[in-house]
């Protein structure tokens, strides 16, 4: 026997699979040929490393728990029928071959649908869409502070931001005012400590460096009063 | 385990035995989970995967048929599933080709150190575990189930899903392979081999 030939049988001689006389003659070359020796040797020794120094393992204990949790959670679960279940009731105990039963089945619904078809049961012009009569409130949007500035020509544009502001606290109104050309802006800081409730903080105004402010905090409960007032915020190109 | 045992058991798990599922359970899960390591080198996955196997096997239990093989079998079944989604989503190659086999001819090993001076017990079992994981995961597949699962060649073909000739070819690879890669490791003098410590 050639080296060729051994080399292919040699693992069926490790399997010990091989027939009787031809396992004669592969153990009759390797007696003779160190190199094949040698493979059908390091071919054995994987088998006793593998099963020697690859010993089962042992899984973390926290999976016992997850299995047989999965166990419990299946055996509380009813009888349920589901729909392969009945229809292999039905065609089990009628002997019908499934595609038969698949094709009558198809004939059927086809036939179910074209008939409602028919009679007008499906009309895309029995759809309508409605809106309701007035839908005007919809687009009604809460009040928001307005800046009338005195000279309407000389002002520049203002951006009004409004902050959201938690009806049971106050919360510092922000107004950004546009700043004139020339004009220095005064650095104002709102009181820390509110004054008490007062009607006026419903509508109140300020003049100030040319221009006139007015909040409204209608819909809104102080629980104290604050004085609004002008500060300092951002570049001089905000608008 | 006797098979009609086997499937005696396995009909009174399903009934809503739980100790006869938790005997079922215990028989198994070793070899599923070390099966699932193995393949995967990860043991939170292979945690996974193992439970997965026999939560199947609880929602499925009519999947399980006597006579195509044992409950083992067809768990490692269910098993290799998994795992062969799971590496294929990681974008793992299962399987080389030839050419790509002979390049394995060559061990990688340090040739420079003294191999009896280097291992301890517990490095050479590194080793070990290190050379499986080098394998194609179709030929450590094969090889895992051969060797460490001790399951006959029809077993694992139906497993895998694959001829029987062509299981051989991978058990044949892995060996020649992790031959080459363990030589400098295992000493083979006449008719004994053995690690070299």
């Amino acid at each position: 026997m050639q080296c060729v030939e051994v080399e292919k049988l040699v693992n069926w001689l490790v399997d010990d699979e091989l027939e009787s006389s031809v396992k004669r003659s592969v153990k009759d070359h390797l007696g003779e040929c160190h190199s094949c020796r040698r493979v059908f040797e390091s071919m054995q020794a994987v088998r006793g490393t593998l099963k020697n120094y690859l010993p089962p393992i042992a899984p973390p204990s926290r999976l016992d728990a997850l299995v047989m949790e999965a166990f419990y959670s299946k055996q509380k679960q009813p009888a349920s029928s589901t729909p392969q279940s009945w229809l292999q009731t039905i065609f089990g105990r009628l002997a019908i071959p499934k595609p038969a039963a698949l094709t009558f089945a198809t004939v059927v619904f086809a036939a179910l649908f074209g008939f409602a078809f028919q009679l007008g049961r499906i009309s895309a012009t029995d759809i309508q869409m409605t809106m309701p009569a007035d839908s005007s409130a919809m687009l009604q949007t809460p009040p928001f502070d307005k800046i009338s500035p005195v000279a309407a020509a000389e002002t520049p544009a203002v951006k009004i931001v409004e902050v959201p502001v938690v009806r049971e606290k106050i919360v510092t109104r922000f107004v950004y005012l546009n700043k004139r050309r020339g004009e220095r802006s005064e650095v104002k800081t709102a009181r820390s400590n509110p004054p008490p409730p007062n009607e006026s903080l419903m509508n109140d105004s300020i003049a100030e460096n040319g221009y006139l402010t007015q909040t409204n905090l209608k819909g809104f409960q102080p629980v104290s009063n604050i004085k609004t007032s002008i500060i300092k915020g951002g570049t001089t190109n905000e608008k | 385990m006797n098979r009609n045992i086997e499937t005696e058991l396995i009909k009174r798990a399903m009934a809503g035995d739980a100790s006869a599922f938790n005997e079922v359970y215990l028989l198994s899960r070793d070899s599923v989970y070390s099966f699932a390591y193995r393949m995967l080198s990860e043991s939170s996955f292979a945690e996974d995967i193992t439970q997965e196997t026999f939560i199947f096997l609880i929602e499925h239990p009519e999947k399980y048929l006597q006579e195509r093989g044992s409950l083992p079998a067809f768990l490692y079944g269910v098993a290799r599933n998994r795992i062969m989604h799971h590496l294929r989503k990681q974008g793992k190659l299962l399987e080389t080709s030839v050419e790509l086999i002979d390049d394995y001819s060559e061990p990688k090993v340090e040739t420079a150190r003294d191999p009896l001076k280097v291992l301890l017990e517990e490095e050479f079992m590194a080793k070990v575990e290190e050379s499986l994981a080098v394998l194609p995961p179709l030929q450590r597949e094969a090889i895992i189930l051969r060797e460490l699962q001790e399951l006959s060649y029809e077993e694992i073909a139906r497993i895998s899903e694959e001829n029987i000739n062509t299981v051989k070819v991978r058990v044949y690879r892995a060996r020649r392979t992790l031959a080459d890669l363990l030589a400098p490791y295992v000493n083979c003098e006449r008719k004994t081999c053995y690690a070299v410590r």
